[in-house]
């Protein structure tokens, strides 16, 4: 497609007025064409505008209630992997915190996660604890969000610091799928020794969420990294970065 | 019903950070601070208080279900409510009248452009924004003023408001562009071009 005849298909693309092959050949074009992206630029606050241009009319007596009534309380747990999901929120902070206050006692500087440990730390440590642990930091006003870098296009991959460095949230997603035999590994790493956080298998969508606490806080860290590594995890990464960066 | 008043001074982003954690009243608080204006342009778009209740309840459940959909690196969260009401709206109208789904949805193409700046707490800005627009819509041309709004307030393809107006397809597209290229002037002019 020659930039004239983009140039005229820009306002119907913007409209969304055009057929999907139309599209995907302007969109083509204007990925590698700098004055037409521009030309579109120029567009972009078009639908916005359109959409606040309409007149204003109150919201019907009632309507949060009805759609308070439609949240159920258990549906964002009960979505496809349920299971999966409350256990990869808890699992890894409430384990870690635990095992690395051991293998500190032990002079090792590995804690990892693994299934009977998870076991015993469910009786300890109560679903709705962990969830007010979370709930109150992410709620903070002066969270400090850290966007990690990625060599895949899709992943992304988010820590949110508590300021004081005492805990963090990490928020993974678009991991790819895994090979059968493989795991991910959550590393943290000091200037003189690396921890292997834990293994895990993200959820069907690729995401993953952990809440770390360590005894010792994050401030030893100075970045954090994920790696594909042979079921049952490595004594240290054999593969590149998924997704990771400095904290 | 009204949110816990400490809701009220949490940003946007704060509250997509309690739908990831499954608290409903940050949902609750994102309603009663975004679900008006939705309302108000699905209601433009399909006539009907029902539906249109439905369609920015849909949207409002699939951020609570789905909250890493809303990517506060692309944008405001009124902005994607909008936009989602937006394909919505568009989608039940196209079901209803049966049309495919064959056309690309306008503001998703934006993806790829830099993201702008914007204050999201900006009320005042807004109504700004939006009594500007209405008067550059206004200001344009009654046929151009009808094939833009059949366009992207209806749905409708180039080939449906050829059909409905009776007129040619060719000067459908050419007021179409018409209509898109005043209305950006305009908004130039009145500063709200982002």
């Amino acid at each position: 497609m020659k930039c004239e005849q983009v140039r005229d298909e820009i306002p119907l693309y913007v409209l969304g007025a055009l057929d999907a092959e139309t599209a995907g050949r302007v969109r083509e074009h204007v990925r590698t064409c700098d004055a037409c992206r521009e030309e579109l630029a120029s567009y972009s606050e078009i639908p916005y505008a359109l959409n606040l241009a309409v007149p204003d009319e109150p919201l019907p007596r009632g309507f949060t209630t009805r759609l308070l009534e439609r949240v159920e309380p258990a549906s964002r747990v009960a979505a496809p992997v349920p299971i999966a999901r409350r256990r990869s929120w808890w699992l890894p902070w409430a384990v870690a915190a635990a095992c690395l206050a051991l293998a500190v006692a032990l002079g090792v500087n590995t804690w990892r996660v693994n299934a009977e440990l998870a076991q015993i730390h469910d009786e300890l440590y109560a679903q709705r604890d962990y969830d007010a642990q979370m709930s109150a930091l992410m709620s903070r006003p002066d969270i400090v969000p850290v966007v990690l870098q990625s060599s895949r296009a899709r992943v992304r991959g988010k820590v949110y610091l508590a300021p004081d460095r005492s805990a963090a949230v990490l928020m993974v997603s678009n991991l790819p799928r895994l090979r059968k035999g493989q795991v991910y590994e959550l590393w943290l790493n000091a200037p003189a020794h690396r921890v292997a956080v834990t293994t895990f298998v993200p959820l069907e969508n690729g995401s993953m969420r952990f809440y770390l606490s360590p005894p010792d806080g994050l401030k030893p860290y100075k970045s954090i990294g994920i790696t594909v590594e042979p079921a049952g995890g490595s004594p240290a990464p054999t593969s590149p970065r998924v997704v990771g960066g400095e904290l | 019903m009204e949110p816990p008043a400490e809701y009220e001074g949490h940003t946007d982003e704060e509250l997509v950070r309690g739908l990831v954690l499954g608290d409903a009243r940050s949902l609750e608080q994102i309603s009663v601070r975004h679900a008006r204006p939705a309302y108000s342009l699905a209601l433009r778009m399909l006539g009907d208080p029902g539906w249109a209740e439905e369609v920015v309840q849909d949207v409002l459940l699939r951020l609570w279900r789905k909250p890493e959909l809303f990517d506060p690196a692309r944008g405001d969260l009124r902005k994607w409510l909008l936009t989602m009401t937006h394909h919505a709206a568009v989608d039940g109208l196209r079901g209803r009248r049966g049309t495919a789904r064959s056309f690309d949805a306008g503001p998703d193409a934006l993806d790829l452009l830099p993201v702008q700046d914007d204050d999201p707490a900006d009320s005042a800005w807004r109504s700004l924004q939006a009594e500007s627009v209405r008067r550059a819509l206004a200001s344009l041309p009654r046929e151009q003023r009808e094939v833009l709004e059949l366009a992207y307030y209806l749905g409708l393809s180039q080939a449906e408001i050829s059909r409905r107006t009776g007129q040619p397809l060719g000067t459908v597209k050419t007021r179409t562009r018409l209509a898109l290229s005043k209305l950006r002037d305009s908004l130039r002019q009145a500063g709200v071009d982002g």
